[in-house]
């Protein structure tokens, strides 16, 4: 879709009026502005998405940068499959998430994903709860792509059909790892006093 | 109004759609909705069985403060990354959809590439496969008849030789005048055709 005005009408809050794929189309034509937007719509979600795969806020910030990075660099390259924006957005944040957790995985064991300690937690009192330590604990156990199903499905929002984009498996697929990883999380939640 | 893919929700699909999804309609996938929303409220065990997913998605939100997803974050941070973005080429002069027709035949000859390269790969499979069936295929035997009949023949053109010419077999023909030449080939001929007359 073709940007319905010019970039130098588009100024200040005029940004947010714009869908994702307007946006995008303005960062292909090199708009900071359109990216600034685009950047303060999904910094969050990102950083969060992230965050549950790396287990380190400080990692996840570094993954959310990328990701913004490579979307200005490829804006240009992105074909919509009939899906939004965003999914191709996460399926970046996944795929550096999985090159940067292979990377390390062996300094790295599963005790330290989820770091819920001192500083390291956001302002927004994620992780901070002794329920949520618990809940980090149990989520520990699912394997990397169930986590990520869950995660995709249950806190970012995204229907079945993106969260299987963005993971590059069929629906199916994604429903059987929901399941199963749902399953493992109330075994393990079930267990606790 | 229903769509086509609702039609097929039965209650096993709305048990898979509960242990997926959660109890949570609004997670369930849209055109789902409505026909595992109708089947939910004619079945106890169904209602029973979303009140268990919903207890554990209300485990599962313990994480989730959705306001704080929806938040915008800090400006300075925002800023610290359009700071770090490299530059654009051309970034001013071409759409996205440009772009897209200025590559597509990239892509296209990106696609004929594949096709040559399959097409190599699959030739030189077959190669590969038919010389190993020839040397899995054992070398076939000489015929001990076979060596017996050339001999045979062997001494019999030599005899022949001899006779038409006096000459020993391997002697230069050059020596043969032309009408022994003929005369030679002539006799050679008869025999083979069997046309000699028979000794009295």
């Amino acid at each position: 879709m073709k940007p319905t005005l010019p970039i130098a009408e588009l100024a200040g809050d005029n940004w947010s009026g714009q869908d994702d794929l307007q946006l995008l189309t303005h960062i292909a034509q090199g708009s900071k502005a359109a990216m600034t937007e685009f950047i303060s719509r999904y910094y969050q979600r990102i950083t969060d998405f992230a965050w549950r795969h790396m287990g380190r806020k400080a990692d996840a910030e570094d993954i959310a940068q990328e990701t913004f990075i490579r979307v200005w660099r490829k804006a240009r390259d992105w074909q919509d499959r009939q899906l939004p924006p965003h999914s191709w957005l996460y399926r970046i944040t996944y795929n550096l998430c999985i090159d940067e957790l292979r990377k390390r995985k062996p300094q790295t064991d599963v005790d330290e994903h989820f770091d819920l300690s001192g500083n390291d937690s956001p302002e927004s009192n994620l992780y901070q709860l002794q329920k949520d330590k618990l809940l980090a604990t149990a989520f520990a156990t699912l394997s990397e792509t169930q986590r990520t199903a869950i995660a995709l499905c249950n806190y970012q929002g995204l229907s079945n059909k993106e969260a299987a984009h963005v993971m590059d498996v069929s629906v199916e697929a994604l429903e059987s790892l929901l399941a199963r990883g749902r399953a493992k999380l109330r075994k393990q939640l079930s267990a606790e006093p | 109004m229903q769509s086509k893919t609702a039609k097929l929700v039965n209650e096993q699909r709305v048990i898979e759609l509960l242990e997926c999804y959660g109890g949570d309609a609004g997670n369930w996938p849209e055109e789902e909705r409505t026909a595992a929303n109708a089947m939910i409220r004619n079945s106890a065990q169904l209602q029973h069985r979303q009140r268990e997913a919903s207890r554990l998605d209300e485990m599962m939100a313990a994480t989730e403060v959705k306001a704080s997803l929806s938040a915008r974050p800090d400006p300075a941070t925002v800023a610290r990354i359009i700071n770090a973005l490299p530059e654009q080429a051309d970034s001013n002069t071409t759409t996205l959809s440009d772009y897209r027709a200025k590559t597509a035949h990239k892509r296209a000859a990106k696609r004929n590439k594949g096709w040559w390269t399959y097409g190599t790969a699959a030739a030189a499979a077959v190669m590969i496969l038919t010389v190993g069936i020839m040397l899995r295929q054992p070398l076939q035997p000489i015929q001990p008849s076979a060596i017996t009949a050339a001999v045979a023949q062997q001494e019999l053109d030599q005899w022949m030789w001899q006779e038409a010419t006096g000459r020993l077999a391997g002697e230069p023909t050059a020596e043969l005048a032309p009408e022994d030449a003929d005369s030679t080939i002539t006799f050679l001929a008869m025999v083979e055709l069997d046309l000699l007359p028979e000794e009295e």
